[in-house]
């Protein structure tokens, strides 16, 4: 099984974050073929998403260029099969866009609640 | 949430709920005062009902300094409601206040036995803040658990009191926190330890702080139990520890090894589900565990279970975590338990530390605590050392740490590089 997923956030220290959440489950379920990439801008990801096929994502709503939402658009019109996670503070602001996404996981990230979403997600 | 807390508490009193619907010259009130009285609980004489033999006593004794057209009544277990009508000015409130608290400096006798009473004190205004009664009670109610929070002072002097208007600025803070969080508002200053022996700084506390956009300087001792309300404090202490792993990486960076940094834990915390698995991630995934990592609990806790929490403690020191008893000589731990739980090292609170070179009993209390540690083989870390005569008396204990003014202020992590590189 081969999976590639695409980490969307502005903070450094919160893709590092994520990262190493991804990793200590990847130990704990002795998972494989895992890839993780990383963009820090909407142009970035978008950029990214054009060039590469990604099974998931994680995408933050603030981005310093633009929204997730746009990140999301483009994904979801590259390939509907793309599995979408938005990370956002306050999840009742993007109600109405529910659509675009598979799952809506609150911000500040907790490790425990990520591992289980990422399973969630990746559908594993 | 507090806000439902108080709901409940409200549901809770009958007398107020019987007054509500008996009552209807409270529907509407215009220039009213109510003052919110509670008296802390006896706790640890619950299973005599101590509060109904004592309420008659203050129901009379505070009676005394009211005015006819005042309304007095006791609306649940310790305690009580004022409601002064037709315009009360400040100073006559803040007389109130004072003739009240004067009253219970004084132990009141029950059956020969003498009771020391603490009380606080919540107002609200009418119209300001509502015109019906119910409303009053809860925001003077607000005010005063906001008031508790706040400080450790159970009686409130009249320059302090601490009226419901804070009420929106809550619910402003409340909404903000996790913003705040997540967006770097909060962060740490670093409190240097030094340690007389070794004529060093060997350590440091890390100290949460918020600067919010609107209001400024919030203090800890506001948005830290605000967070554990809310449900914010395990998502604070992860960004705490990836603050940390990344303090630690610089100070190495610098050369700064061997260099303990302390945070402080919230109970709440503690006791949640996710505690031991988000420290567990952190010591492994962020390669923590060769660092000096030091965990401080406060001493209250262990009063409660600490059965509970020794095999939880255990678990961390297996994780090379210290842990420090924060806030030391406050509570009622018994030596017994410290030499049960695997803890390293105790903070004797400033409390203790104030004036010590004058202030014989807790000089000796210090002594005391300090022989016991070195019996059982803790550290002692000193808080609140805060001049010279204070450090005169400190320094001559062996192997004693302190971490006050005295020797530094709370500062960034680059002033603490500075301070550290010679």
């Amino acid at each position: 099984m081969e999976k590639n997923i695409l980490i969307v956030d502005d903070v450094m220290f919160n893709i590092e974050f994520e990262e190493m959440i991804i990793k200590s489950l990847i130990k704990e379920l002795d998972l494989e073929n895992i890839h993780i990439d990383t963009a820090y801008t909407m142009t970035e990801a978008i950029e990214k998403i054009t060039a590469n096929d990604y099974d998931a994502m994680f995408v933050d709503m603030n981005l310093p260029d633009g929204s997730g939402v746009d990140v999301a658009k483009h994904a979801r019109k590259k390939s509907s099969k793309t599995r979408i996670a938005a990370l956002t503070i306050y999840p009742d602001l993007y109600e109405k866009e529910r659509a675009n996404f598979d799952l809506f996981l609150k911000k500040p990230i907790m490790p425990e609640v990520y591992k289980q979403n990422f399973i969630r997600l990746l559908q594993l | 949430m507090t806000i439902d807390d108080i709901d409940t508490a409200l549901s809770h009193h009958y007398h107020l709920e019987h007054l509500f619907q008996s009552d209807k010259s409270f529907d509407k009130m215009i220039d009213a005062t109510l003052l919110f009285i509670e008296f802390d609980e006896l706790s640890y004489l619950h299973s005599y009902n101590i509060d109904d033999m004592l309420a008659p006593k203050i129901t009379k004794s505070i009676k005394y300094y009211l005015s006819l057209d005042s309304y007095f009544q006791r609306v649940g277990d310790y305690q009580y409601i004022i409601l002064l009508q037709n315009g009360v000015s400040s100073k006559e409130l803040n007389q109130l206040i004072k003739q009240i608290s004067n009253i219970f400096l004084e132990p009141i006798s029950i059956n020969d036995n003498l009771f020391y009473l603490t009380l606080s004190f919540g107002v609200s205004f009418s119209p300001k803040e509502g015109t019906t009664l119910y409303t009053l009670v809860k925001k003077a109610k607000y005010a005063l658990k906001s008031r508790e929070k706040f400080s450790q002072h159970s009686v409130i002097t009249s320059e302090e009191i601490f009226t419901s208007t804070s009420y929106l600025k809550m619910t402003e803070l409340m909404k903000d926190l996790p913003l705040a969080i997540e967006n770097g508002e909060i962060t740490w200053e670093y409190q240097p330890q030094y340690d007389y022996e070794k004529n060093a700084y060997t350590g440091a506390e890390m100290l949460a702080r918020w600067k919010h956009p609107k209001y400024g300087d919030v203090s800890p001792e506001i948005f830290i139990p605000l967070a554990e309300e809310t449900g914010m404090i395990a998502p604070l202490t992860v960004k705490l520890f990836i603050e940390t792993s990344h303090s630690f990486k610089i100070l190495e960076k610098n050369h700064i090894n061997d260099f303990s940094l302390s945070i402080n834990i919230s109970p709440v915390f503690l006791m949640s589900k996710t505690f031991y698995t988000t420290i567990d991630f952190f010591i492994s995934e962020y390669d923590l565990y060769h660092k000096k990592l030091h965990f401080e609990i406060t001493e209250q806790i262990l009063i409660k279970d600490i059965y509970l929490y020794s095999e939880l403690f255990d678990k961390l020191k297996k994780l090379n975590i210290h842990i420090a008893l924060d806030d030391f000589g406050t509570g009622y731990t018994s030596f017994n338990y410290l030499s049960e739980l695997p803890i390293s090292s105790i903070k004797i609170d400033k409390s203790l530390i104030k004036d010590i070179d004058k202030n014989l009993k807790n000089r000796t209390i210090v002594n005391a605590i300090y022989h016991m540690s070195q019996a059982l083989n803790l550290d002692v870390i000193v808080e609140g050392v805060e001049n010279s005569a204070e450090n005169s008396i400190i320094k001559n204990y062996v192997s004693i740490k302190s971490q006050g003014y005295y020797h530094a202020k709370p500062m960034s992590l680059k002033e603490l590089i500075l301070k550290l590189i010679p």
